[in-house]
């Protein structure tokens, strides 16, 4: 946990570094007339002095205060990782595919990774929320989700 | 015309069939909207703003009425459920509410949240109907120092919310405010961080920041819970409704979270937010249970409560002076514009039927809203036994179609799973999501405000504590800031010397 306090305090300084840094190059104007960049700067500075101090106390005090290791059986470490990876794939797919088939593998991947392990149902159920998204938000609310090939056969 | 005699008149208006179907679908398309993840007022409000072109104006406005005022009753339910708030309003009673649950007490919470919704939608509207004029007049007073000094205010007291580690609450502002600047600045039209791409120069949406990470997030975390059947709480129905003590313990909180609601309603900025986290600020600091941060009761009521009067709060200046000081006020107006209608002081004189009309239906709008929640609380946390293989990829399913309907943009489908991303990792190392939240909704506002205030002083920072209403919350926000840990180091030392 220590070392991940670090890691991700040092990722909060190399951000606000690059957001300050970037903001420097911006026309800031003056106190009176602030301009793009005034703004920024401050908050730059505000973020750089706040993650630098959770660095140091990362640092120097978790060994004090630090959480308490995680007790009980192991967590499914790659459940997670497997949803977000299936998360991705659907923002990559979305496009190409269309809402319908990217949506229906995403939901039949979520089932399965939630535990449920009966084949036939599990895809049963994606389809129908998919088709009920489809409906309410494609065909009733007429957002334009992309619809990919699917779309082209079913308008015809 | 008298409010008394307008109300009246409104009453005819607002009872005709037509107009009460509206409010009815309102109410419940809201209270939907509520309580679903992902898809918040303004989101439908803005999808259905298209339908209202063939509508009547009245039935229009009672229909986005209704909508509102049901998203912040339904609202409630997955942040006490699923410690998924169902809207930003709703984040705040994710702190005590998904606590309430966890130690069986949910159907408590959500009878709770849906009691001060109905005592905070009545006073407000009441005070909506017979103080408009003169509290609009009080809003007028607020300068860009001023609301400079109230989005301040609302951080500070946010950062000293959650009782976490205070470094940590200050660097997730901090990502927020940053996050603010993205996009376009008003000003000078000058493009901040969008790194060549179009789509940021409209900023960053609070929506699929939101949905990341306290959507998306929870889900990564709920998948990784070990064991087969986690995660959710469970409620026995014999125990979704308060006890005489928790109905005790919940009064005076959604008495007190009504009139602050109202008062923030009042002020520009997402108000339904604000009020929340000052309603929990003063309940935390007024509690004698001990109970804040293990699931008070009265960190649940009094801040829907809160939500609710901060609705019949934001109607005044946009009926009074046609000014919108919210997005979904801006979305409301939008309803009278397409219609070739301004509101403005004029409206009340020019469009009675429309002015009272829409007042009447919130009353029997918010009576129905009861009526919907508190019989059906039981209903709703029937979503409880929903199996997490069922559940959980209709919230993604929600998020992800959701997030899309905002601005018809992947780019907001992919901000969303970046930020569950981070969230997921800034929960596992303990970080607070929600001042960041905050953050980025205030850090538009509050910089417009900060180079306005400057531009009008001409550079004079102490603007700030000169003028009369900025200087007294800055006060406020100062005390909240110093208070506690002078309180807590005198405490400490009288223990010590008491023990020696």
């Amino acid at each position: 946990m220590r070392k991940s306090e670090i890691a991700f305090a040092v990722f909060l300084v190399a951000v606000s570094a690059v957001y300050g840094g970037m903001a420097l190059g911006m026309p800031r104007g003056h106190i009176a007339y602030p301009g793009p960049g005034f703004f920024p700067v401050l908050v730059g500075g505000f973020l750089l002095l706040a993650a630098l101090a959770c660095l140091i106390q990362a640092a120097l005090l978790m060994p004090l205060n630090g959480a308490a290791p995680h007790v009980g059986p192991p967590r499914a470490y790659s459940k997670a990782a497997q949803l977000l990876a299936w998360l991705v794939g659907y923002g990559i797919a979305l496009k190409p595919l269309g809402f319908p088939i990217a949506l229906l593998l995403f939901v039949f991947a979520a089932i399965r990774i939630f535990g449920y392990r009966r084949w036939v149902f599990a895809a049963g159920i994606a389809a129908a929320l998919t088709v009920l998204s489809y409906v309410v938000f494609v065909a009733w609310l007429k957002v334009p989700l992309p619809t990919g090939p699917l779309g082209e056969i079913l308008q015809g | 015309m008298s409010a008394f005699s307008g109300l009246l008149h409104g009453f005819s208006v607002a009872l005709s069939p037509m107009n009460l179907f509206f409010g009815f679908l309102g109410a419940v398309i809201g209270t939907i909207v509520g309580i679903l993840p992902g898809l918040g007022p303004l989101g439908t409000m803005a999808l259905l703003l298209s339908l209202t072109y063939g509508m009547d104006p009245v039935a229009g406005m009672i229909l986005f009425a209704g909508i509102y005022f049901g998203a912040m009753y339904g609202g409630s339910t997955t942040s006490i459920l699923l410690n998924i708030p169902g809207e930003a309003a709703s984040v705040v009673t994710v702190l005590e509410g998904y606590k309430m649950a966890q130690r069986g007490r949910a159907g408590a919470a959500l009878a709770a949240a849906a009691v001060g919704s109905f005592l905070a939608g009545s006073i407000s509207i009441l005070a909506l109907s017979f103080m408009a004029p003169t509290l609009a007049n009080a809003a007028l007073k607020f300068g860009p120092a001023e609301y400079f000094t109230v989005a301040l205010v609302g951080l500070m007291i946010m950062s000293r919310l959650t009782g976490g580690d205070l470094l940590k609450s200050l660097v997730m502002m901090a990502v927020g405010l940053a996050l603010g600047t993205v996009g376009m600045e008003t000003v000078a039209g000058y493009l901040r961080y969008t790194f060549g791409q179009p789509l940021l120069a409209q900023g960053i949406d609070f929506l699929p920041v939101a949905m990341g990470l306290f959507g998306i997030s929870e889900v990564l975390m709920t998948a990784e819970e070990p064991g087969e059947n986690v995660a959710l709480q469970k409620v026995r129905f014999r125990e979704l409704w308060p006890t005489i003590a928790e109905w005790k313990e919940s009064f005076w909180p959604m008495v007190r979270g009504s009139f602050t609601g109202f008062l923030i309603g009042l002020i520009p900025g997402p108000s339904p937010v604000i009020s929340t986290m000052v309603s929990y600020s003063m309940e935390r600091r007024l509690d004698k249970t001990g109970m804040f941060g293990k699931g008070a009761i009265a960190g649940v009521a009094g801040p829907e409560a809160a939500n609710n009067a901060s609705v019949g709060g934001a109607y005044v200046p946009l009926m009074a002076l046609g000014i919108p000081f919210t997005p979904a006020m801006a979305v409301v107006m939008a309803v009278l514009l397409i219609h070739g209608i301004s509101p403005g002081p004029l409206l009340i004189a020019e469009k009675p039927d429309l002015f009272w009309g829409v007042i009447a239906s919130m009353y029997i709008g918010n009576v129905m809203l009861l009526v919907f929640n508190l019989p059906l609380v039981g209903v709703f946390a029937y979503i409880i036994k929903t199996p997490l293989y069922l559940l959980m990829p209709i919230v993604l399913l929600l998020c992800l179609v959701g997030v899309y309907s905002i601005n018809n943009s992947i780019l907001d489908v992919w901000l969303m799973i970046g930020f569950g991303l981070l969230g997921y990792v800034m929960r596992r190392l303990r970080y607070d999501v929600a001042p960041l939240v905050l953050a980025l909704v205030l850090g538009p506002m509050m910089e417009r405000s900060f180079r306005e205030t400057m531009m009008i002083s001409g550079g004079d920072l102490s603007v700030f504590l000169t003028r009369p209403i900025s200087g007294m919350l800055l006060l406020v926000g100062i005390l909240v800031m110093v208070v506690p840990p002078v309180v807590s180091a005198i405490r400490c030392r009288i223990s010590r010397a008491s023990a020696a």
